[in-house]
């Protein structure tokens, strides 16, 4: 099956986060405590988490005079980078690639916290804490990680995200044709935001989230050239063959894991 | 009707790639059954938390909700729900603070400091006895000599979240009782526009549907934020945007919604008029305005008698000892065959058009920046952009709410959008008409099924004890009448045939739907049964009235008096005069536990109290209007067994009872009690009443053989009809429910996409309101692209017309008597043009007049205004979000949305912030002259103090909250629209200072 991205239109964001609660409806992710605005304006929760597999970044408004201003407003996910840096780091080769979906096998996870280490973006997240719906089922595992699944884990055939964007900020469908729109819709926007760019066409090899971007990728915290490379050392390699042998000692237990990895990194860098 | 899963499947895959051209067959047979909806059964519903009516899909296992999202059909939404729609599965969970333990009723006794659980049939038993009580201590049958049966002593008040059929019935039952005391929560917003729309155009709504926005070529939302209330309205604002449309936000601040406008303008909060009259000045000076549609469809050309006066600021006929206007003054020439008076060339100093021209000369440019704060040149530039729409081939829209509405001259500001858009030839028309989002999930059907003290339903008037003493006269008095042959004047008559007017048919069949067989000619259809009102019973009067010790006993149905009116110190004081508090809601509401909040004094307090579980709306089913007046279905979720606390049901038991109590004993008039028509049981059972049963009666039938009627033309003033709301007849005929369709193949109107065949829409599914306006006289639309209806040479194409009249022969305002909009409104009674006046509490003069506030409004105390500005330096304003404060108790406490917006905050500039010393976070203690209230601010760009008079005016946005303390019942004053009373929340004077740290850990 060819490859399918999300379209990220920022210029059509009005930041009602539907896309926010309606991830947490389908996948019956419990809300986080939050006391206040963490970030700028409306920001809430603060990023992604155990909890949030995506979130609406408000930016600060940029206020020229009474009546002119640029306000950026970002929908933010896991990227599904072509060449992810959670799959390269990952000791248990936990994150498998489905469809082009970079997907977090949780039976294999062992709640390292490698990726959220190599992910610029700090998508991947351990959950420090177990939750469980009301017919007391375990929905989120303690010290596991977990990230946006793109919806095909529950076997969605769009994205909770996307059917829930009121103004078609959010889309769906074969990678070349997005990119091919948001080459067509960046050309028209060129006038209103002269800065205006596409970002996910080549950072990490190519993202599956490709988003068109009101001002420059930096000024919404997004890495750019040179940080935007993915990891590649064959010391990863190494690791995870001393890890897999150690593993056999650990009667499944994941506190046994953890250790036996660090083990194994501190017998590679020696 | 139930949708398959594998279509729904389709069309949500449609929705992902239908904004991609040709997406279309990309996704087709990847639809697959998922686990999580393996097995259910889906139902259509509409969400609860606003009024755009959007459809949902509740999929339904073993009677459990197991999951919700937005219906891929229903064109509204098109699949999407907005935050709160996504969180609506939340409200199930216990955690939801739902006051729901079985089906059992929380009971105070009188002196209880605890509640008690009580049965149902035990707690209507008591509620039966309590009303009759109260009732028959303060029955008042005659006043004057005019027969009134009327109680005051029961008031009977309604928020949002229940259905029309339940509104109906609780008004009939209501009446039947003699309860004069009926209002709606609407009334702390949307009134303003209902009377304004309704006196100009004709019906007190939205003009235009949701689905018709997309249409639009320029958008002006004025005075309400549908991105942060309404987010799924934005799915069509934006696809006019894709098709070119300009977007043109006006708010103090900037919302997400300017986020994506085109052009934003700040001005001062409360200079709505201000800013609206310079754009009409504007128009009318250069000369942007549609003539052809202002000579023919508008009072452009009529002449106004020639002792009207305007002089600084007051209209002729006021009095000034009684802040009122005598309106005799405001009055049409009428010529000698009882017509209006017309000069077609419009050059008569005493038109219309000219008076409109000489009372709008004053708003220049440079007089609207120094009134609002906005620049005289991006006023100019949105003027310019606006005034375009004056082609008869451009459409504009206006999008307005709450923001416009809450002020002490809220319903002018209608009156002010109104007429821009008549200038514009915007009524009528696809894409255009004023907008006017209504508050409340279906508080549209509350105004419009007779939830109100002074409308019956069908907007027909409640009697008034003195103008109306009998039958006769109510009919004379309520009947217009009009000599000009080409006005329809629908509720009226035509005064040279001497016929009987409609109004007669629709209070006669009203009559026989309450009364039945009882309702005879001979006895006037019972109409010495209705209560007729003495004075005003306003939903924020309640407290006043409690006070005066004239209401002692309170029926709230999903509505919370002490958290949404102002002084909650001194009202909570109050309610301990009352006999009993009867609280139909879905959770613990403030007002029925405030002896709790009283503490240690609880034992004092005698006053009963009944907390009723209320049904959710996914736990009955019914009808519900949206703002854009589709009346859609709602199915229910679980089986109608168990649950026996829609309204229906209880209303059903609660008059078996009361009937009992008057047939074995002696209370004051039980004869519209016990002879009324009310025989809702099935097979017999109190308290199992369809909803389509109610929909029948509200739809109407015919008295012999119950035959239903087709649409309010059949209605009879003979007694052969019974119909318990003419607006709604037609939307159930002969067991066909047509507010269930969901026919999207009809392709009347198919330029403007009517969706004709989905639901339905009132008046007689005519989808826009006076669409005969949207064509010229010879029966071609003013932009053929995008017709509502077209004259094909034997009928009309498209919408409904509302009869198969020639082109040309008729006018479109078929409401008003004399067919026309009016530019200039006589029965406005604080106006017949727009005025600028300041807000009640203002820091600044009037710039257009020496009359500073609007003089209608009573006891404004007239201080040093440095004085003000020295104590109170800002302007606030009180808005709500939509994450914030959906649908009351059940959604304040829904995790997502807490999760979204967890606390009470205020939005300040950081100028201000700079000279506070505060940062964002920090507590602050926010100043009113009636109190203070502590909350968290949100320092941001986004607010910006505008200049004028040469001072920096600092506004403050709060953020409404809720519960015990808020800004509405701490720092909101009470000063209202003499008209709508509606409160002035969104421009009163504040001050702020630190009071703590920041909360926040990390930013």
């Amino acid at each position: 099956m060819p490859d399918r991205a999300f379209l990220v239109d920022t210029t059509r964001c009005i930041g009602c986060r539907s896309c926010q609660t309606a991830c947490k409806q389908w996948n019956e992710l419990p809300a986080e405590k939050t006391n206040f605005f963490p970030g700028y304006e409306y920001t809430d929760p603060s990023g992604l988490s155990a909890l949030t597999w995506n979130y609406v970044d408000f930016r600060k408004v940029n206020r020229r005079s009474g009546n002119e201003f640029l306000w950026s407003i970002i929908h933010k996910k896991c990227n599904h980078c072509k060449d992810a840096n959670c799959a390269a780091v990952c000791p248990t080769d936990a994150v498998e690639n489905i469809d082009g979906w970079k997907i977090i096998n949780r039976t294999k996870c062992i709640g390292c916290g490698k990726c959220t280490e190599a992910c610029l973006y700090k998508v991947p997240r351990v959950s420090t804490e177990s939750y469980y719906n009301s017919k007391g089922a375990v929905i989120i595992e303690k010290g596991k990680s977990y990230k946006c699944n793109a919806c095909t884990a529950k076997g969605r055939t769009d994205p909770a995200c996307v059917k829930n964007c009121p103004t078609g900020a959010l889309t769906y469908n074969y990678r070349l044709v997005v990119l091919k729109e948001a080459n067509l819709r960046s050309k028209k926007l060129r006038k209103r935001y002269p800065e205006t760019s596409i970002y996910g066409i080549f950072e990490y090899g190519g993202l599956r989230v490709i988003t068109l971007l009101k001002e420059k990728p930096e000024r919404y915290g997004l890495p750019v050239g040179d940080f935007a490379r993915s990891i590649r050392s064959s010391k990863l390699n190494e690791i995870r063959e001393v890890y897999l042998f150690l593993s056999m000692f650990t009667f499944g237990l994941p506190v046994l894991k953890r250790k036996a990895l660090k083990i194994a990194e501190r017998l590679c860098s020696s | 009707m139930n949708v398959t899963r594998r279509g729904f499947l389709k069309f949500s895959g449609i929705t992902a790639a239908g904004t991609f051209a040709g997406g279309l067959s990309l996704l087709e047979g990847c639809a697959k059954e998922t686990a999580k909806l393996h097995g259910t059964k889906e139902i259509t519903g509409i969400c609860p938390f606003c009024s755009m009516g959007c459809g949902l899909i509740l999929s339904v296992r073993a009677g459990r909700i197991v999951n919700i999202e937005g219906d891929p059909e229903n064109p509204i939404n098109n699949g999407v729900l907005c935050p709160k729609g996504s969180a609506l599965i939340q409200t199930l969970n216990p955690e939801s603070g739902r006051a729901r333990s079985g089906n059992k009723v929380k009971y105070r006794k009188a002196g209880a400091k605890v509640w008690e659980e009580i049965s149902i049939d035990e707690a209507v038993g008591k509620i039966a006895k309590r009303i009759a009580e109260t009732r028959n201590a303060t029955f008042i049958e005659k006043e004057n000599d005019t027969v009134v049966n009327r109680t005051d002593g029961i008031a009977l008040l309604a928020g949002d979240g229940l259905f029309n059929e339940e509104y109906y019935l609780m008004s009939k039952f209501a009446r039947i009782l003699g309860i004069s005391y009926i209002d709606n929560e609407a009334r702390l917003s949307s009134y303003s526009s209902f009377y304004s729309l309704k006196s100009t155009l004709g019906f007190g709504a939205m003009t235009n549907q949701w689905t018709d926005i997309r249409n639009s070529d320029i958008i002006m939302i004025a005075g309400s934020n549908p991105a942060e209330n309404n987010p799924v309205l934005f799915r069509h604002i934006q696809a006019a945007r894709d098709r070119g449309a300009q977007l043109i936000c006006v708010d103090p601040r900037i919302t997400r919604s300017s986020a994506l406008a085109d052009h934003y303008i700040a001005i001062r909060p409360g200079t709505d008029i201000a800013f609206i009259n310079g754009i009409i000045h504007y128009a009318l000076q250069n000369g942007k305005y549609h003539k052809d549609y202002l000579l023919k469809y508008t009072n452009a050309a009529v002449l106004i008698n020639r002792d009207f006066q305007f002089n600084e600021g007051i209209f002729s006929g006021y009095n000034e000892d009684e802040k009122k206007y005598d309106n005799i003054t405001w009055s049409y020439q009428i010529d000698a065959k009882g017509m209006p008076k017309r000069d077609k060339s419009l050059k008569d100093a005493n038109t219309v058009f000219q008076l409109l021209k000489k009372h709008m000369v004053r708003y220049t440019p440079a007089k609207v920046s120094e009134i609002t704060g906005c620049p005289a040149d991006v006023f100019v530039r949105a003027a310019e952009i606006f005034t375009r729409s004056y082609k008869p081939d451009i459409a504009a829209s206006i999008i307005c709410s709450g923001g416009s509405e809450q002020h002490t001259t809220g319903t002018q500001v209608f009156r002010a959008f109104a007429i821009l858009q008549l200038l514009m030839g915007n009524i009528g028309i696809a894409g255009g008409g004023i907008n006017s989002i209504s508050k409340g999930f279906n508080l549209r059907g509350a105004i419009d099924n007779g939830f109100s003290w002074d409308l019956l339903p069908g907007f027909l008037n409640i009697p008034s004890s003195e103008r109306d003493g009998n039958f006769n006269l109510y009919i004379s008095n309520h009947t217009p009448k009009t000599n000009d042959p080409m006005s329809i004047n629908m509720l009226g008559t035509d005064g040279a045939k001497k016929e009987k007017g409609n109004t007669g048919k629709f209070i006669v069949s009203l009559l026989k739907a309450w009364f039945g067989p009882s309702a005879q000619e001979k006895n006037d259809y019972c109409y010495d049964w209705l209560p007729k009102r003495s004075g005003s019973y306003f939903y924020n009067d309640i407290f006043n009235a409690v006070a005066e010790q004239r209401v002692k006993g309170l029926f709230l149905l999903n509505t919370d008096p002490l958290a949404s009116l102002p002084g909650y110190n001194n009202n909570i004081n109050l309610l301990k005069d009352l006999d009993w508090i009867v609280s139909y809601n879905t959770g613990e509401d403030l007002t029925s536990r405030f002896w709790e909040e009283m503490g240690a004094e609880a034992d004092k307090i005698n006053t009963e109290v009944f907390l009723l579980p209320a049904a959710s709306v996914l736990e009955k089913e019914g009808s519900a209007t949206n703002s854009s007046r589709w009346v859609q279905w709602c199915n229910s979720a679980v089986p109608t067994e168990r649950n026996r606390l829609s309204l229906l049901n209880l209303a059903d038991m609660l008059y078996h009872e009361i009937a009992g109590l008057y047939r074995n004993d002696t209370g004051k008039f039980p004869d519209a009690i016990l002879n009324c028509n009310w025989k809702y049981g099935k097979d017999n059972i109190r308290g199992n009443v369809s909803a389509a049963l109610i929909a029948g009666e509200i739809s109407g039938y015919l008295s012999k053989g119950k035959q239903s009627v087709k649409s309010f033309f059949d209605l009879r003033d003979d007694g052969t009809t019974a119909c318990g709301n003419w607006v709604y007849s037609g939307c159930y005929v002969n067991g066909i429910n047509k507010m269930e369709r969901r026919d999207l193949s009809s392709r009347s109107g198919e330029d403007a996409g009517l969706f004709s065949g989905w639901a339905w829409s009132w008046p007689l599914n005519m989808r826009i309101l006076y669409n005969m306006a949207s064509v010229d006289t010879k029966g071609s639309p003013w932009n053929s692209k995008r017709a509502v209806i077209k004259w094909d040479g034997k009928k009309w194409d498209g919408d409904i017309t509302g009869g198969n009249w020639m082109p040309g022969s008729k006018y479109p305002f078929f409401m008003n008597e004399e067919g026309f909009a009016r530019l200039f409104d006589m029965n406005m009674s604080d106006g017949p043009i727009p005025e600028y006046y300041e807000p009640a509490e203002s820091h600044f003069y009037n710039g257009i007049s020496r009359i500073r506030v609007n003089p209608l409004i009573t006891d404004i105390q007239e201080e040093d205004l440095d004085d003000r500005i020295a104590e109170l330096p800002l302007v606030a304003s009180i808005c709500s979000f939509g994450e914030y404060q959906p649908w009351g108790i059940n959604g304040r406490n829904l995790p997502w949305l807490k999760e979204l917006m967890p606390v009470m905050f205020c939005e300040i500039s950081p100028s201000l912030a700079g000279e506070k010393d505060i940062i964002s976070g920090d507590k602050v203690v926010i100043k009113s002259k009636r109190g203070s209230l502590q909350c968290t601010a949100l320092v941001s760009e986004r607010i910006y103090p505008l200049r004028i008079n040469n001072r920096a005016v600092e506004p403050i946005i709060i953020i409404k909250g809720d519960g015990k303390f808020n800004p509405i019942n701490t720092l909101a004053n009470d000063f209202r629209d003499p008209i709508s009373s509606a409160p002035e929340i969104k421009a009163f004077i504040a001050g702020i200072e630190k009071s703590s740290n920041r909360v926040r850990e990390d930013i």
